[in-house]
């Protein structure tokens, strides 16, 4: 089922009217608010700003970008978990912008989120069989509690993890274990999309790898949707089908994982891409000379820059950039590859 | 001479569990000028290791062995000798550089306060040495910038002022301690550039502590890889990264995923990393390698020699010499199973 696309109309905004997941024109910001008495509302920070994107069933959507960028903020807004403040999504047919958390509760059983932290997010006073059965419980899945029981073990089984572990609690285990174990409370009420924040950052790369195999089979086996969320170029490119790039609240860059690492046509895109050190000691030494070193860092999102938001550490920056946004457009005729720039890299306009 | 000679250096810490041997019978060396990369996951000793050097470790800990710093024999020495050289002859850059200043004070003033801990300056000297220094790291308008607050620095300035605090007493050696693991990919881009700049200039020695296998290819002239509080292989940088004859090291790299191997399977090493308070008899990686034989479980292998000034403690490197090395994990974690489950509790 990795290949829906052809059937599915793009829409000029590059969201395919038949996806599983489809996210138009996504506005969440957040007040500032005043140190008074009053903490009165003084400003707004643009996390997510216009964000649209679609993921397919079966499909993983990677989502790259630095701190700050609103993707895990994108994320969560999509989930309903923060609220949005415009925009679109619509999952299955259904749209879940405007909502109530009775609406949204059965859509829940879905719709399942992995956090980054496998520490901060297992509750360390239940052992792992309740932390699994808290999602079943909720959503009253299993009258009987033996069923209950069977599909633990089974989620257990699922995840790499024993039966025998079922009576221990988080502290017992290793990061990559608790990771599985989170997953397993994530598939626990047998979701069609997973939203996966940074799922393997805290980890070790020897077990890193392990959960990414782990996702990978999970994918393969349950026809699982993935929005996945990481810093990490490498394992996003390993994992995703399509990526989108974020700077600063806003989608610069989306395609297909090859088209976005191997034709990067945004300037943002190629500068990360060359950023990320390679573990290959004379492939690095010939980088670092050809490397693009951005000055400056990201500005704040309370006061982005006008025009294209990059233009503040761009190395092609003109005055265009400062008056006029950059919309996404289509980088190839399938309208499968879009980026938000004025003067993109990789293409014969822009040498001269 | 090496300007930091440490041989045969044990740590141990008492804890309610029983004495953790956070490092074990370590030796290495670092010449004047040089880049040395030390990388391991968490838990294997890289940072306690050189944290021995100045010794920058809780009262409780208990060191044993010899380090040399140009002479010099630092364990056992007093308090008075060690202070001399921290921050001055040995300058050190930490991970987190909000908890490493004051936030109270000004940038310029903990730099100045550092410059005159150690040389007899005026403080407008002083003050004169904190700009140059952040001049140093690119700062852009020092003078402004120096008399600034931490919180008013993003982390990337707040890790190269740290960085201008190191260099402030020119240095001999600088221990980086996982310097740039808080900062995104391209101010990481940034502070490392910053940072060899500094070292190319001031002819002070690096050592590079850091989990990121890519910083340490990209900065390291020798590389040295910890597992289990020990040094398992080391060498000079691109041979330990193309001809690995430790099976961790290859591991550790296989479990990469690799930008020419798109849609392959990753190759996780097998199993956890042993508990520092109960090591496995023998060699520490036995439970997890899939070159193990018998006789690996019977006796710690000592580093032995396995090209020029390339080390391995690896009984059997040759069979790694031999062949590829790239498919070594991809049979074993084929073996244990498709499901996944190559990782068992730790009992």
């Amino acid at each position: 089922m990795t290949a829906p696309a052809s059937d599915a109309t793009t829409t000029s905004d590059g969201v395919r009217d038949g996806a599983l997941l489809q996210v138009r024109d996504l506005t969440t910001t957040f007040p500032v608010r005043s140190n008074g008495v009053f903490r009165r509302t003084v400003g707004a920070v643009q996390a997510v700003t216009g964000v649209s994107l679609d993921v397919d069933a079966g499909e993983t959507l990677g989502i790259v970008g630095e701190s700050g960028c609103g993707k895990s903020t994108t994320g969560r807004s999509i989930l309903q978990l923060i609220r949005p403040d415009s925009g679109s999504v619509v999952y299955d047919g259904r749209e879940l912008v405007g909502l109530s958390a009775k609406e949204m509760r059965p859509l829940r059983r879905e719709l399942a989120m992995v956090f980054q932290d496998p520490f901060g997010s297992l509750d360390p006073r239940l052992p792992v069989a309740e932390l699994i059965a808290e999602p079943l419980r909720i959503h009253q899945v299993y009258a009987a509690e033996s069923d209950l029981r069977a599909r633990v073990d089974e989620l257990l089984g699922l995840v790499g993890l024993k039966s025998e572990h079922r009576n221990r609690y988080s502290h017992e285990f290793s990061g990559g274990q608790r990771q599985r174990i989170g997953i397993a409370r994530a598939l626990a009420a047998n979701p069609r999309l997973i939203v996966l924040d940074e799922p393997v950052s805290a980890l070790d790369v020897s077990v890193q790898a392990g959960v990414v195999n782990l996702l990978e089979d999970l994918q393969e086996r349950l026809g699982l949707s993935y929005l996945f969320i990481a810093h990490d170029l490498s394992v996003v490119r390993h994992i995703s089908d399509r990526v989108a790039v974020m700077y600063l609240g806003k989608v610069v860059e989306l395609g297909d994982a090859a088209q976005v690492y191997d034709n990067p046509r945004h300037p943002y895109t190629r500068a990360l891409l060359s950023a990320v050190p390679l573990p290959d000691p004379s492939a690095e030494r010939r980088r670092r000379k050809s490397r693009v070193v951005l000055s400056g860092e990201i500005p704040s999102p309370a006061d982005p820059p006008s025009g294209c938001r990059f233009r503040t550490r761009c190395p092609k920056a003109q005055q265009r950039c400062a008056d006029e946004v950059p919309l996404l457009r289509p980088s190839d005729a399938a309208n499968r590859h879009t980026f938000a720039c004025h003067f993109p890299d990789g293409d014969a306009d822009s040498a001269a | 001479m090496s300007l930091l000679e440490v041989e045969g250096l044990s740590v141990t810490f008492p804890t309610e569990d029983g004495q953790v041997h956070a490092v074990r019978d370590v030796s290495f060396h670092v010449e004047p000028g040089e880049v040395l990369g030390v990388v391991g996951e968490s838990g294997s000793g890289k940072s306690v290791s050189l944290m021995a050097v100045p010794r920058l470790l809780p009262n409780s800990a208990s060191v044993t062995g010899s380090i040399r710093f140009d002479g010099t024999e630092l364990v056992g020495a007093g308090a008075e000798t060690l202070r001399g050289l921290r921050g001055s002859e040995i300058a050190m850059i930490f991970q987190d550089p909000m908890s490493s200043m004051n936030p109270v004070h000004t940038v310029g003033r903990q730099i100045a306060e550092a410059r005159r801990a150690h040389a007899s300056v005026s403080k407008d000297e002083a003050w004169r040495d904190a700009v140059a220094a952040l001049a140093l790291v690119d700062i852009p308008q020092p003078e402004t910038r120096a008399k600034q607050y931490p919180h008013e620095f993003s982390g990337g300035m707040r890790q190269r002022a740290m960085i201008a605090m190191a260099m402030v007493n020119r240095p001999r050696l600088i221990i980086a301690d996982e310097p740039t693991t808080a900062l995104d990919v391209t101010v990481q881009a940034q502070v490392l550039e910053v940072l060899d700049q500094a070292r190319v200039e001031s002819g002070a020695s690096l050592v590079l502590v850091s989990h990121d296998l890519g910083v340490v290819a990209g900065t390291a002239d020798r590389v040295q890889v910890m597992y289990g509080g020990t040094i398992v292989e080391t060498g000079p940088t691109e041979e330990v990264f193309d001809r690995p004859r430790m099976p961790y090291t290859v591991g550790l790299l296989s479990s990469l995923p690799a930008v020419d191997q798109i849609g392959e399977r990753l190759h996780p090493i097998p199993g956890a990393p042993p508990s520092l308070v109960s090591l496995p008899s023998g060699c520490t990686f036995a439970p997890r390698c899939p070159l193990v034989e018998e006789a690996c479980r019977e006796a710690e292998p000592a580093l032995v020699a396995v090209g020029t000034d390339h080390h391995s403690r690896c009984r059997r490197w040759e069979v790694l010499a031999e062949g590829s090395t790239t498919d070594l994990f991809a049979r074993s974690s084929g073996a244990s199973g498709a499901t996944g489950s190559t990782m068992g509790v730790s009992a």
